[in-house]
């Protein structure tokens, strides 16, 4: 019954693959693997694996993770090697190890953002941009499982930087990430869009960091 | 591409349809290969993802070192639109190549409903529609499945059908679509040479004359194609090819599990059922073999379901010993067991019992007809008692959901067999309050799923009418209104639908232009309530000058040539003319194992089948 934190990364196709989608795709893996997962008791025993800070349909991410626990002993790297033998394209494990935070003491999670705007180029975008997230106050509509509510997003914006890179503009930020509060990039260019009218043409997501209440690394 | 696509997959449903990259998908070296083919599945994902015809095939082209197969299913309409807007032709899920620059493109026909979608597909592909305005050697375009045994409403646009079982004959066409290549061969050649091989059916090669009351005169072949073709089976399961693994779906499908095959064809001949009959002769696979098919699935897909599939699964004669092998890992790899297709007559309480180590769940039979005289009339040899013992033994399982599926419109039917489907499921309901030891605190469910009759080619029902759709909406109301039980629940399906297969399945080639009227009135998706314009097709009928009701609803003589009269399947057209007219008698026949009713089919594997 050993709990263990499996961390993974999410790139290429497999950044379509929804967050109910990756429970099964991962159950599937420690199968193949011969991963002495452990299974809830009872009626309908069914492997017990949960997601710390679910990624969004279409991220990639540099810091996934995964917990669940074992029936037996298994050495981290040792599970580490079995998952790659037999991840789908995309999906590789890094690390694991027992887990030292626990999901609720997720604050803040890191992307880095690659954008062009329809019929401009990176370096007026970078402009507009800068413009936009330099007004003294933003808001944006978020649903909620009680409705829409507005939130106020300029307080929540983090380290936030703009540069052109090459045809695209690289944005990184820092935002709220976990159970209180969930502020997503996608979020913070709709209200954007519906400020200022701009289509975002291509759109690239990459969830670079986890962090926790004191600025640590989840782990 | 690649990029454009990137762009449009975030912004429709579920792009997990589209992407590609699940778990063994083979991605090779186009530059490697020197055949590439396109099975397309004229469905959405989630439905052909189900299939097990396309596994079968998908592995065994990529098993072969210069050929790829890669998967085609149609869009969704989102996905659709912006393929249309933005430019981008159908692709291969694997390279993201498009169809149209492929060898070899393939069509399954699992049901009627989904022909415009193959129109459809060819469109979005940027294929030319007709065979006959195709003029390069590549793409290729066949197609196989159960429908192929009256391919005639697809004749303008497939290529070549292939008929019966594809283990073989698809690498034989394919190899000699690597000679023609290179000895390069006009399209016309390779059809002709095509045509020669065993269960290959090349439309274009025969030509059709009708009579004047519209019924076909004759079917004439030409420039040397056979006069019949013959279907193509295997004749030994243990050693035809079956893949070691499945391609994994990401997202949710109909059908997300492992499948091993117990056997082929069916003994019972229930004379509604095309199954039950283009499938004979009735072969078996070796429970050992299975085993071996299931635990290599298993393990190569981390699936924690196996299904058992065939026609009907209590019929296979090594279920016990097969489970024996199979429970032991199972259990303790918590995989459970699926068994479909279980026959009332013998499911007996071991078999109960080992089914019910795994999983308790519904349990669904198919008594057909609510009557004995009418299951007699269509052969479904079971009895009322058997239908209640069955219920018994699963009731004192535990169980306390039970469907049942039957069917409204067959031959001969009255009102009284319309009424006897309420009547039996008041006895199921009945049986369930007068058992002691019945489930404690829990009430019966008993679901009535109602489909409407369709007659099929090469089934003994072929020469029938199906009741119009006025007759089977009243049969509907009036089971609907005889029923007072608010522990039986009606499910019936839409007979517009089913009046659409009925003329699909038995009709000619004359449908081909009525296909594609229906088709540009914006039919694509028709298996979908929620995509199914029916008025679209009728103006297609319309436009054609077609009446869809000489297909549906007309009674054909014995001696009416059929559009499929020039295709083999193994049963003799004197057996189901025999079949026929014993339904007419309300005369049952025993099933295969019994006794040989003499169909034709064992001259397949030249010997008799038990």
């Amino acid at each position: 019954m050993e709990p263990i934190r499996v961390f993974y990364r999410k790139t290429d196709t497999a950044k379509y693959i929804s967050h109910l989608d990756i429970n099964r795709c991962f159950q599937r893996a420690m199968k193949r693997a011969g991963i002495p997962l452990w299974f809830t008791e009872g009626f309908n025993p069914h492997a017990y694996l949960t997601f710390p800070l679910p990624l969004a349909l279409g991220y990639e991410s540099l810091c996934e993770c995964v917990d669940f626990r074992l029936t037996q002993p298994m050495e981290p790297g040792e599970i580490v090697d079995r998952l790659n033998r037999v991840l789908p394209m995309g999906l590789k494990a890094y690390a694991a190890a027992p887990p030292v935070y626990k999901a609720a003491d997720i604050a803040l999670a890191a992307y880095t953002v690659w954008l062009t705007l329809a019929d401009t180029d990176s370096e007026q975008s970078v402009r507009i941009l800068e413009a936009f997230f330099a007004q003294p106050e933003i808001t944006a509509m978020k649903r909620t499982k009680k409705g829409e509510r507005e939130i106020s997003l300029k307080e929540h914006l983090h380290g936030l930087s703009l540069q052109a890179d090459g045809d695209m503009v690289l944005l990184s930020v820092q935002l709220p990430a976990g159970n209180e509060l969930n502020i997503n990039p996608t979020l913070v260019l709709d209200a954007f869009g519906v400020q200022t009218g701009m289509l975002i043409d291509r759109l690239a997501v990459q969830k670079t960091a986890v962090l926790t209440k004191d600025g640590k690394n989840f782990a | 591409m690649n990029s454009q696509l990137e762009r449009i997959f975030m912004k429709v449903q579920k792009p997990g349809r589209y992407t590609g990259g699940e778990l063994n998908s083979v991605v090779k070296d186009p530059a490697a290969v020197d055949f590439r083919f396109a099975f397309c599945f004229p469905d959405l994902y989630e439905v052909g993802m189900s299939h097990l015809g396309m596994k079968i095939l998908y592995s065994l082209y990529n098993r072969e070192e210069n050929m790829w197969c890669e998967r085609v299913f149609a869009p969704d309409t989102d996905m659709e639109a912006m393929m249309c807007k933005e430019g981008i032709p159908l692709f291969g899920l694997e390279s993201r190549d498009p169809i149209r620059d492929f060898d070899m493109v393939g069509f399954t026909l699992q049901y009627e409903m989904s022909y415009t979608a193959i129109l459809n597909m060819l469109d979005l592909a940027e294929i030319p529609l007709r065979t006959s305005q195709r003029t390069s050697l590549a793409p290729m375009i066949i197609a196989g499945g159960p429908c192929a045994c009256n391919p005639e409403p697809l004749a303008d646009f497939i290529d070549l059908f292939v008929l019966g079982e594809g283990e073989e004959v698809n690498l034989e066409l394919a190899h000699l679509f690597l000679q023609a290549k290179k000895e390069g061969w006009s399209r016309e050649e390779y059809l002709r040479r095509a045509c020669k091989i065993e269960g290959v059916y090349v439309p274009s090669l025969y030509e059709v004359s009708y009579q004047e009351d519209g019924t076909i005169r004759a079917v004439t072949p030409r420039d040397g194609a056979p006069a019949v073709v013959h279907k193509r089976i295997v004749k030994d399961l243990d050693r035809v090819f079956f893949p070691d693994s499945f391609v994994v779906p990401f997202l949710e499908t109909v059908h997300d599990r492992a499948v091993i095959e117990l056997f082929r064809g069916c003994i019972r001949g229930c004379r509604f059922c095309q199954a039950g009959f283009i499938y004979r002769p009735f072969r078996e696979k070796n429970y050992e073999t299975l085993n071996k098919n299931g635990c290599d699935l298993c393990a190569s897909t981390g699936y924690d379901e196996i299904s058992l599939s065939s026609l009907s699964t209590s019929d296979y004669s090594q279920l016990e010993d097969l489970l024996e092998e199979m429970l032991p890992w199972t259990e303790q790899d918590k995989v459970n067991l699926s068994l479909p297709s279980l026959r009332i007559d013998n499911f007996s309480p071991s078999l109960m019992e080992k089914i019910t180590k795994v999983r308790k769940s519904g349990l669904t039979f198919a008594p057909e007809a609510g009557t004995q005289r009418m299951r007699d009339v269509i052969n479904k040899n079971v009895t009322e008692e058997e239908v209640l013992a069955t219920c018994r033994t699963a009731f004192e399982g535990g169980y306390t959901s039970v469907k049942l599926y039957f069917m409204m419109g067959l031959p001969t039917e009255t009102k009284e067999d319309i009424e006897g489907v309420v009547d039996l499921a008041q006895k199921v309901v009945d049986l369930f309050y007068s058992l002691p030891d019945k489930p404690k605190g829990k009430g019966v469910n008993v679901t009535v799923s109602l489909a409407c009759f369709v007659p099929k080619p090469f089934t003994p029902f072929e020469f029938e009418p199906q009741d119009t759709e006025e007759m089977l909406r009243e049969k509907q109301h009036h089971m609907v209104g005889y029923n007072r039980s608010k522990k039986i629940r009606i499910n019936y399906h839409e007979s517009q639908t089913s009046f659409l297969e009925a003329v699909l399945a038995r009709g000619d080639r004359r449908l081909c232009a009525v296909l594609e009227d229906a088709w540009k009135n914006g039919c694509k998706l028709d298996g979908w309530t929620e995509h199914f314009n029916y008025n679209a097709w009728m103006a297609a009928f319309e436009k054609n000058g077609v009446d869809g009701r000489f297909y549906a609803n007309r009674t054909r003589s014995y001696d009416e040539v059929m559009p499929w009269d020039h295709l083999d399947y193994g049963v003799t057209k004197q057996f189901l003319i025999r079949e026929n007219q014993k339904a007419h008698g309300d005369a049952p026949t025993p099933n295969c194992r019994e006794k040989c009713s003499g169909c034709g089919a064992n001259c397949l594997i030249g010997r008799s089948c038990f």
